[in-house]
Formats: C-alpha cells, structure tokens, sequence
C-alpha cells in the first residue's frame, strides 16, 4: 500500500452523528494509531475504513481503490473487537478453513504465524475453551493469514495481560518491519500508542489532533512534581510563584520543567522528605483534549 | 466455497448434543409411535394381514419428513449466528465472495439433510427389521434416495426464507421450537391425517409437509399395500385416513404429483428469499 486517503468522511445515524467530516492521509508502512474515549467514532471509523460500513458521505480509497472493490478488501486484514471465529471447533480448524478461503496463501505462512504467535500446544483445543489471551493470538495470525497490506486491530489488547501483549507487538513490530505492513490500532492503553509513528485523537467523531507524540508531548510544558514534607506551610511560601494543590499525599505542582525541579529541590533541601517527579505523557494529552468526566 | 460447506458440515457434526437436538422431532415421533400410536392403529385396522408393516413403513415415512425439515433448519443456525456475532463480516473479508458464502452454508444444509434422513432411514429399518422383523425392500432404495435428495432441497430453501429474516441466535431458537413442534403435525406422524378435521388438513395441505410424507409413504407402501390383497375401496380408505395420498377434495395426488408439487414449492421459496428476503441476508 502506498497511500490510505480518507476525505470528509461523514457517518450519521438517524439524529446523531458518529463521526465527522473526518479527513486523513496514511502513508504505507507506518503505525497509525487511533485515540478516543468510549463512543468517540473509533470503532465506526474503522468499519467504513473495512469497508463493513457504508459511509452518509465521503470518500475513502488505498491506492485509488474504493472499499467496496475485491483488491481493496484482499489488502486488508482485520482484528475485531470481539472473537469471531468458531467456538466448537480447534485452533487449528479455525486456521485452515480460514486459509483454505484465500487464493494465495503461501505454503508454510500459516506454520510460521503459528510459531510466532506460539500456538503449537493450543492447536488441537476448541477455540471456545481457550483465555483471553489465547484467544487473541488466534484471532490476529486469523487476521496475518493473508498477509494483509493493512492491518486494522479494533482494540486488540483489552483484558489482556503483560506478557501477552509484549509477545502480540513483538511479532507485528518484526511483521512490520519485513513486509512494510501498514498497522491502524485503536485502543484505550495510551502506552501502546507511544510507539506509534501517528497518533489521530477522535472525539465525537471529529478529529482533535493529528500529530506524532513526540509533538504531542512537547505540547504541554514540564511534568507534575509531588513533594513530600511535613513543613507545608514553608514549603508553600517557596512556591508562591506557582500553581499548587495540597492533599493527603503531598504539595503537587503541575506544569514544572526538571531544571526548575532540580533549582526547587536543592532550595528547599532541609524540608523535603522525598519527592516524585512525572514527565507528561500521553495519558495527560489525553485527558486534556477530551476532558476528565465519564462518557455517558 | 468448498471450505465454506467444510466448515458448516464440520459445525454441525462437531457437537453431539447439536445433532441430537435436531432429531428431536423425529425421535419424539418415533417414541410416541412405539409408545400407544401402533398399538392404536394396529386395532383400527385390524383386518389388515400385515397391518404392522404398512404401520412401520408409514412411521418411517413421516420420521424422514420430520428429519429433513428439522436437521436442514439447524444447519443453517451457523447462518443466523454469523451474522450476528459478525462472524460473517470476517467470512466475506476473504476471496470467498458473498453469493459463494451463501451457497457454502445451502451446501452443507442440503448435505446434512440427506446425510441425516440417510442415516435416520438405515436405523429405522435395522431397529424395525429387528423387532417386527421388517424387510428392507432393496428395489425402492433408488426411490428412497431420490425423495431423500428431494426434500433435503424443500426443507433448505423452506428454512433458507425462515432464517433470512432472523437476526437473533434467541429468536431462532424459538422459531426452529415451534417449527420443530409443528413439524409432526403437519406430516401427519403424531396424529394421522384422517383424525384431523377437514380445516386442519386444509391448513396443512398448505405446506410441503404432508406431500414430503406422503411421496415416502407412496413409495414405501407400495408393495405392502400390493401384498395385503385389499378390496379398492379399503385401499382409498387407508390412504387417506394414513396421509399416503393427500386428498383434495375428491382428487388424490400421485406418486409424480407429490414429487412435481414439492418442485413447486422449492422453486417458490427460492424466489421468495430472492425477491423478499435478500435485503435481509447482509
């Protein structure tokens, strides 16, 4: 794939609308990242995008195909949301069929995703029967069967555990890398976005932000500092110059760059018991773009 | 589509439960006619000489019925339940175009119709031929077998218009319930058709139901009826009051009558599912 274009893409249902006049531009071979709370329009993006959903309007095309065209849906593989193989019969039933679907699916593929996604001991047992996290490694080698040019994860690591995951990104990362596979995520777990090369942040079904996290993260000045004492009220007269808030853990300051932090430790030695220092990260790019409240 | 009509015969047969479950129908009318409906019908028609071969025999013709009806409409629960849970979005990703899809799971269904009322057949005779000493009567077996392919395909696009419009695993589950219910009724095996009032069976005779049964009966009593030497009126009657011939009116259809009316009726549910139901499959 050299190009995924998306413009002003608009999807409404009845009186509301999920998502936006939404326009964007994907190179081939990068990690694109999809950020958003709950009902932001993520998972109807990637619907339309799959082609499993017809857009109110807008036009979406890889390499000047539609998603309505046989070559644009061969390009693509898709993890979904929810499991969508077959429960009573074996992992590896579910992988043969599904490769047996596809014209060319080169002769020992299917045995190196098996590898790589460490399903031999799980081959012989009912899909049904597996964790979670089993589970979802079934569900993306599914997805790499084709050798997808594309490759849509719809929230792939929720419920997940560490080790999983870590082994999920390993073997796309290296997938990636090999077959200059293009990776549009979208998830919840802003630490899985920090390696992406572009993170879109959609709310109400509009963009808010496109930009790399590099960029993103220089956006907001300095970190969070949390000061340990039992001298507050001293150590409040030192920071008169700055915003502060004082609750049970400690005095935190927010927005303060590690040379002021270094300038204020030293200052206020003899008072301060311990501290804690935070960089900004994504997760406070976030909250600041959508807001702190619960979606309802 | 090959892979497609693997995997849905692979569904099905993967799980015992499920395929007993789908022969419910026929096994609950092959328990109540070994619990009272033989011995009933064995004093009505005690004149007869071989009365308990006409009986098994017309057992299992209206068994088979209810078997490729029920079986058929299980089948295609994968279908349902595809689209449901999405599974049917990941499906029509691959180079399997939709139109194949749909024919993968037709497939299979008409594949398990016949495979089951095969099988139902060979226990039926094994189990008849060992308690009544029943005769399996080789030269209908070609027969047999054409009116077993015949309502695999009725009872497949019968329940294909059914299942087009369902879009819940939950409510086909009461449907396939009610059908499955209704199945033995309407091929006359729980009650015969000559008990039934006159608007009952022209409610039936609605349906393939009754001509399905009656075509297997027709074939299967042939010889049986032939070898009791009965007066023709006797024989008009237990025809009738059996559902070997369906009556109407004064008419009773044939051997090719039956069979050309469940051409009919299949021929008429495949343009109902493509003109009514198509919108529904996606």
């Amino acid at each position: 794939m050299k190009e995924l274009v998306v413009r002003h893409l608009v999807k409404r249902y009845q009186q509301k609308i999920a998502v936006n006049d939404l326009s964007l531009k994907i190179k081939g071979g990068q990690f694109v990242a999809f950020l958003g709370p709950n009902g932001a329009g993520k998972s109807t993006t990637i619907n339309m995008l799959t082609g499993m959903l017809q857009p109110t309007s807008g036009e979406i095309t890889i390499d000047e195909l539609p998603p309505t065209s046989q070559k644009y849906r061969q390009k693509l593989g898709v993890v979904f949301q929810n499991s969508v193989l077959d429960d009573d019969l074996s992992v590896q039933a579910n992988l043969k069929i599904r490769a047996g679907m596809y014209h060319h699916v080169a002769s020992g593929w299917l045995d190196e995703l098996i590898t790589a996604f460490q399903l031999q001991e799980i081959l012989k047992q009912k899909y049904g029967s597996l964790s979670g996290g089993q589970r979802r490694r079934v569900d993306i080698a599914r997805a790499l069967i084709n050798k997808p040019e594309v490759l849509f994860l719809d929230e792939p690591s929720t419920g997940l555990d560490i080790q999983t995951r870590q082994l999920i990104w390993h073997v796309l990362d290296a997938l990636r890398v090999q077959n200059a596979m293009t990776v549009l995520l979208t998830t919840h777990y802003l630490e899985e976005a920090q390696t992406a090369d572009m993170v879109y942040v959609i709310d109400h079904g509009e963009l808010l932000v496109a930009d790399t996290v590099t960029n993103l993260e220089k956006g907001i000045l300095g970190g969070r500092l949390t000061l340990f004492t039992k001298e507050t009220a001293t150590l409040k007269q030192s920071l008169s110059n700055k915003t502060i808030e004082v609750t049970n853990d400690g005095v935190v300051v927010q927005n303060i760059e590690s040379h002021e932090v270094i300038a204020l430790l030293n200052a206020n030695q003899a008072i301060i018991d311990d501290f804690e220092y935070q960089r900004v990260n994504l997760n406070d790019i976030f909250i600041q773009l959508t807001g702190e409240g619960v979606r309802k | 589509m090959i892979w497609m009509v693997r995997r849905n015969l692979q569904l099905y047969f993967s799980k015992t439960s499920n395929v007993l479950l789908s022969l419910l129908g026929a096994i609950i009318s092959i328990v109540l006619y070994l619990g009272f409906l033989k011995e009933n019908l064995s004093s009505d028609w005690a004149t007869l000489p071989n009365a308990t071969t006409i009986l098994d025999w017309w057992l299992i013709g209206g068994t088979l019925a209810i078997t490729a009806l029920t079986t058929t409409l299980n089948s295609l629960s994968v279908f349902v339940r595809d689209r449901e849970q999405k599974t049917f979005r990941d499906l029509a990703l691959t180079d399997v175009s939709p139109f194949n899809l749909v024919l993968g799971y037709l497939g299979a269904t008409l594949i398990i119709g016949i495979v089951m009322q095969a099988v139902m057949f060979t226990l039926l005779v094994i189990y008849f031929g060992v308690t009544d000493g029943l005769a399996m009567q080789w030269d209908q077996l070609i027969n047999v077998i054409g009116v077993i392919v015949l309502s695999s395909f009725v009872w497949t696009s019968f329940n294909l218009l059914v299942t087009s419009f369902i879009k819940r695993i939950d409510n086909f589950g009461k449907v396939g319930t009610i059908l499955a219910t209704a199945a033995g009724f309407f091929v006359g095996v729980y009650v015969p058709f000559g008990i039934l009032s006159k608007t009952a069976n022209h409610i039936i005779q609605l349906t393939p139901a009754p001509y399905n049964s009656a075509l297997f009966r027709q074939v299967l009593l042939k010889q049986p009826i032939l070898a009791a030497h009965l007066p023709n009126t006797t024989v008009m009657e237990l025809k009738r009051k059996l559902g070997i011939d369906i009556v109407w009116h004064t008419t009773a259809t044939t051997e090719l009558g039956n069979g050309l009316i469940l051409v009919a009726f299949t021929v008429i549910f495949v343009f109902c599912v493509m003109i009514f139901a198509r919108k529904h499959l996606n």
